[in-house]
């Protein structure tokens, strides 16, 4: 299921939600991945040079100037649309959060944006323009040469490696199935790592198989991944080995993904 | 150095932290931290709890055309700094 983006800007501006001032509108999330379904949410991005001051459905908490960001949610032909109105400052805001300088300088970079600036990020590569694609355009350029790849591959492996850290002790502790949960929860950041490292930026858990076919890389074959995810190879009678495979399968990533 | 077997396995820690930074492997346990040099990469890629130092070493030999006797030295050299910051046990 896919999005066409025609009329959108029209039926933003029929409902009183575009901007004067708007710089770009775009598309992002499962439905324009052709991931989505008949349940699935549209996210759509506003971005304007002032801060929309109309009351809003809610305001989603952000780490910049304004310090969150208006969120509309209306319904078109059955579809619910999550509408964010962003600041052009708000987004240069957050690039300044992953310049190679900060990541050099602050290796807790990650920490800085919140789960809403993090999700604008990641959506930018594959969002579809409604209207100001240079805007999204220039704006994808800045995201490639920034330092977001290795912000989030050094987050993602430094997660993995504190959950291998616990399922070792909670072995050694005869704690196993705490142990079994720990390598499971240490190999999805790994996987997200490895996405990370190809250029799929999302971090849901939900989508990670989808990630997977996504991306084109030899540290680990689909297969190998899915047997771990859905713990084909776990027995019951012997759950301290299933762990230690995942841990060794998580540190084979770490080291064959390049910060 | 103390002589090492050459049929002595070296079997990682599960929970040694490893990255890659623009292909230079960095391996690191508790305050242990070593930047390895191409070579010693190379064998860490390879140890695997099962290869003994002899094993490892014919496999460097192959890779750099070194001869066995210089790999082996090679080999027992990093796997005892490997085991003296903690990250391999030597069995």
């Amino acid at each position: 299921m896919r999005v066409d983006p025609s009329g959108h800007l029209a039926e933003l501006a029929a409902r009183g939600l575009l901007p004067e001032d708007h710089q770009a509108v775009y598309l992002a999330g499962s439905l324009v991945r052709g991931w989505g379904n008949s349940g699935s949410d549209l996210d759509v991005y506003v971005v304007s040079t002032a801060q929309r001051t109309a009351p809003s459905t809610a305001l989603a908490p952000v780490a910049l100037t304004p310090d969150h960001v208006p969120v509309e949610v209306v319904h078109v032909d059955g579809v619910r649309w999550d509408i964010e109105y962003w600041t052009d400052s708000q987004v240069d805001q957050m690039f300044a959060k992953v310049s190679w300088e900060e990541f050099d300088t602050n290796h807790s970079v990650a920490d800085l944006l919140t789960s809403h600036e993090m999700d604008f990020l990641e959506r930018l590569g594959s969002a579809v323009s409604v209207t100001g694609e240079s805007w999204l355009a220039g704006r994808r350029t800045q995201l490639e040469s920034s330092a977001i790849r290795s912000i989030l591959v050094s987050r993602a492996l430094n997660l993995s490696d504190l959950f291998v850290e616990d399922a070792v002790g909670q072995l050694k502790a005869g704690d196993v199935e705490s142990a079994v949960l720990s390598a499971k929860l240490a190999f999805g950041y790994a996987v997200n790592a490895l996405h990370v490292s190809c250029g799929e930026f999302g971090h849901s858990a939900k989508w990670r198989a989808r990630r997977f076919r996504q991306v084109e890389q030899t540290i680990m074959p689909f297969e190998e991944y899915w047997t771990i995810e859905t713990m084909r190879g776990y027995d019951p009678a012997n759950p301290a080995a299933w762990v230690e495979d995942v841990v060794l399968a998580c540190r084979r990533i770490s080291m064959e993904v390049v910060i | 150095m103390e002589q090492l077997s050459p049929e002595a396995v070296p079997v990682p820690r599960l929970d040694v932290r490893v990255r890659n930074v623009g292909g230079t492997i960095t391996v690191a346990w508790g305050e242990s931290v070593f930047e390895l040099s191409e070579t010693a990469g190379f064998l860490w890629r390879r140890v695997d709890g099962r290869r003994s130092l002899r094993e490892l070493a014919l496999l460097l030999a192959g890779e750099y055309a070194v001869d066995a006797e210089t790999a082996l030295l090679d080999t027992a050299e990093t796997m005892t700094a490997l085991a003296d910051g903690g990250l391999v046990r030597l069995r």
